[in-house]
């Protein structure tokens, strides 16, 4: 569903943050991206919906060209594609059903949005994903009242709601404590399996990436050095991608 | 190597700077100190300049004779490391350079300023008798004129209130365009704008004059021309400034979209150029005014025909510019707006609304209308730099989940932008009515209305026990107020 081509971004200031990425994306996969803080992981996700302006190279999510879209075009494609940020990305002051419904912008009247009114089939909507990752109760309650394994769940439920083909979910988890860090991939792994949404997702432990992906890719000072399955990751690919001195360590 | 070699070349030279400055400014203040006599001498304040060399030949003596201050601060203080110096300690103040020179550059001030502002402890101690009359009068207040200062207070109150409801929408605008992470991003191409900016000054020219010559016939009728013109005159000049732009961006955006390369380019030279003719003209007249209180007319008739000759330049300046730039290459508008509004920001905050009112005032005469004006101008400037700031420090990272979800630009603003900056605005807004109400209890004293100008009337007539009411009343109701807007911004916030 998503084939990325000689994919290329150099920041300003000359850093190479990829270089040459190539990878398709099949449906239904849940595709975990591994790599040192640096490697260009959050780049390559973010030149899939142009947030970050990709300098060379080719996007297609279904056979359409993202690098090459309008600005209109760009945002029907990005209402398909819901994105997960490392820090939630949540607006602090405004209510946890406000947050949740931001993620359906794309598709109300965008009149009517300016002045927060939404059709009463959206508000139901909104609650129905908050009941689904469990925390319904909060709706009302200002996003920055909830803890981080909350915060990010409304990071969810805001994905849901724009009832994509694909999830990009930026280091999900990194901000969170082990436990904390399971409930929150268990939901993307529901979501993955039974509504058979495509999940993009970095992870920085290599054994939640084991535990919750089909499918493993890695990269090195943006160029991709590995893409295959879970199991396939032994002692001496683990040196290759992380560096010859480090050592694993678990998330239990 | 060579680099760092640059660097030290550089601080060396910044050190030696910092010593020149101080060692300048000691037999400078000196002079000063002594300025009455020095004025008597013959070409007496060209003495000042011969503290420069003196400071030199000072600065460099003092950097040969140890660690001076300039050192110091750039950080060549060639200081032993500490294991090299082991528990030995440092070297009292008074036995550096460093504490010796800045023990001198204090005692200097000190002197100096008690010099100038001519303090008199003679005068503290013998006439303290004299404030009696006064203060016995201060501490027996004239309450009958309550009444009157009351209704006064009200006019300051709202003088204020209006001054800060009406500053918030303008300052509002302003600072999202004197917010830098919005604006550093905006380009438009250099042709378009060139051929909008030029038929903007043309069209608003135009809007001017259009409404001089259609009421120019009527002036014998028993329409009230003033107020007809002065209502049209702006606005028509407003407007044809923005069609202006409008038609001549479309224009040159056609030119470039139908691929006529060869007239677009021709088009923005002959733009440039006369844009380059303008630049020159105003540059010109600018002078002319600020330097030598004369015109540009004034100019070609004593001078001609060098002023022809600046307008030449101009022209060959913008014609140059014009041809090295392709039209369609980005040009940093955002950049040049938000440095242009910062300025104008910038000095409209320097001068006092004192300042304003004394402007306003003989513009719509007496009044609370010209204080509450000039209040307002100091507001928008001083909250527009507040909300701009708070529009800079918002979190990226909201504005970019939003971005992410497919909404458009406007609804992101709305919905990631605003709810980060309301509870600041609000904020920042009621403190500034804070300062609006301290401020206009004495605007009075310039003519712009409010309580302050009955105090001062009471003070002028010697009145001093009515001027204890007006004291009084100023001091409670700004009091109460304070209060106030402090707790409800620990609400908001």
């Amino acid at each position: 569903m998503l084939e990325i081509r000689h994919l290329t971004k150099i920041y300003e200031g000359g850093v190479r943050a990829l270089q040459d990425v190539n990878l398709t994306v099949r449906e239904g996969e849940f595709l975990v991206i591994i790599g040192l803080s640096g490697s260009g992981k959050s780049t390559l996700m973010r030149c899939i919906n142009r947030l970050v302006e990709p300098t060379g190279g080719q996007v297609l999510y279904r056979g359409a060209d993202v690098t090459a879209a309008s600005p209109e075009e760009l945002r029907l494609i990005r209402r398909r594609i819901a994105m997960v940020f490392q820090h939630f990305n949540l607006v602090r002051r405004s209510t946890v059903l406000t947050n949740v419904l931001s993620g359906r912008l794309g598709y109300v009247n965008p009149w009517k949005s300016l002045l927060h009114q939404f059709p009463t089939e959206e508000v139901e909507r909104a609650m129905q994903n908050l009941r689904r990752v469990g925390i319904a109760e909060k709706a009302h309650a200002r996003a920055d009242e909830l803890s981080g394994g909350q915060q990010q769940r409304v990071g969810i439920a805001r994905a849901l709601m724009q009832e994509p083909e694909l999830i990009l979910a930026d280091e999900p988890v990194s901000a969170l404590d082990p436990a904390t860090s399971h409930g929150v991939l268990r939901h993307l792994e529901a979501i993955n399996r039974e509504d058979g949404i495509t999940v993009l997702c970095n992870l920085h432990f290599l054994d939640l990436a084991r535990r919750y992906g089909t499918r493993i890719i890695a990269l090195k000072e943006g160029r991709l050095i590995f893409d295959g399955k879970p199991a396939e990751i032994d002692r001496e690919r683990f040196r290759e991608i992380y560096g010859e001195e480090a050592e694993e360590v678990g998330v239990s | 190597m060579r680099k760092i070699h640059w660097l030290n070349a550089n601080n060396r030279l910044k050190a030696l700077l910092i010593d020149w400055l101080i060692w300048a400014y000691v037999p400078a203040a000196a002079i000063y100190y002594f300025r009455s006599e020095v004025a008597r001498l013959p070409y007496g304040v060209w003495l000042y300049c011969a503290s420069i060399p003196i400071g030199l030949a000072l600065a460099i003596s003092m950097q040969a004779l140890g660690t001076s201050i300039g050192e110091r601060i750039m950080g060549l203080a060639p200081e032993p490391p500490m294991e090299e110096r082991g528990l030995e300690r440092r070297a009292p103040w008074y036995r550096t350079q460093v504490g010796l020179t800045t023990a001198l550059v204090a005692v200097v001030t000190l002197v100096l300023g008690w010099n100038i502002t001519q303090i008199n402890l003679y005068y503290v101690f013998t006439r303290a008798d004299r404030m009696t009359n006064m203060t016995d009068r201060l501490f027996r207040p004239y309450w009958p004129v309550i009444g009157a200062l009351v209704e006064k207070m009200i006019e300051t109150i709202f003088l204020a209130l209006m001054a800060t409801i009406i500053s918030i929408p303008i300052a509002a605008l302003v600072s999202f365009f004197a917010a830098r992470n919005l604006m550093y991003r905006v380009t438009a191409p250099y042709g378009g704008l060139a051929t909008g900016f030029a038929c903007a000054i043309g069209g608003a020219w135009l809007g001017a004059n259009a409404v001089n010559w259609a009421l120019a016939p009527l002036g014998d009728t028993v329409l009230d021309v003033a107020l007809i013109g002065g209502i049209l005159k702006p606005v028509l000049t407003i407007a044809g400034l923005l069609l202006g732009a409008l038609l001549g961006g479309k224009l040159m955006r056609r030119l470039v979209e139908s691929g006529r390369d060869k007239a677009a380019r021709r088009l923005v030279v002959a733009v440039t150029a006369a844009l380059g003719a303008l630049a020159a003209y105003v540059l010109a007249s600018l002078v002319a005014m600020v330097a030598f209180a004369a015109s540009w007319s004034i100019f070609v008739r004593e001078l001609a025909p060098w002023p022809y000759l600046v307008l030449g330049v101009g022209v060959a300046a913008g014609a140059g510019l014009g041809w090295r730039k392709r039209a369609q290459d980005p040009f940093p508008l955002g950049q040049v707006v938000y440095n242009v509004i910062r300025f104008i920001l910038n000095t409209t905050r320097s001068i006092e609304p004192f300042v304003w009112a004394l402007i306003f005032v003989t513009w719509f005469r007496l009044g609370p209308f010209p204080g509450m004006v000039a209040l307002m101008v100091h507001s928008v400037a001083s909250l527009g730099k507040l909300y701009s700031e708070q529009i800079e420090g918002i979190e990226s990272g909201p504005l970019e989940a939003v971005r992410a979800t497919g909404a458009n630009e406007l609804q992101t603003v709305v919905y990631a932008v605003i709810p980060q900056i309301i509870p600041p605005f609000i904020s920042f807004t009621i403190y500034r009515w804070d300062i609006n109400v301290r401020m206009s209890t004495i605007i009075g004293l310039v003519g712009g209305g409010g309580v302050g100008q009955l105090l001062f009337q009471y003070q002028n007539l010697g009145q001093w026990r009515s001027v204890s009411v007006a004291v009084i009343l100023i001091v409670a109701v700004v009091m109460t107020l304070d209060n106030l807007s402090a707790r409800v911004r620990e609400k908001i916030v």
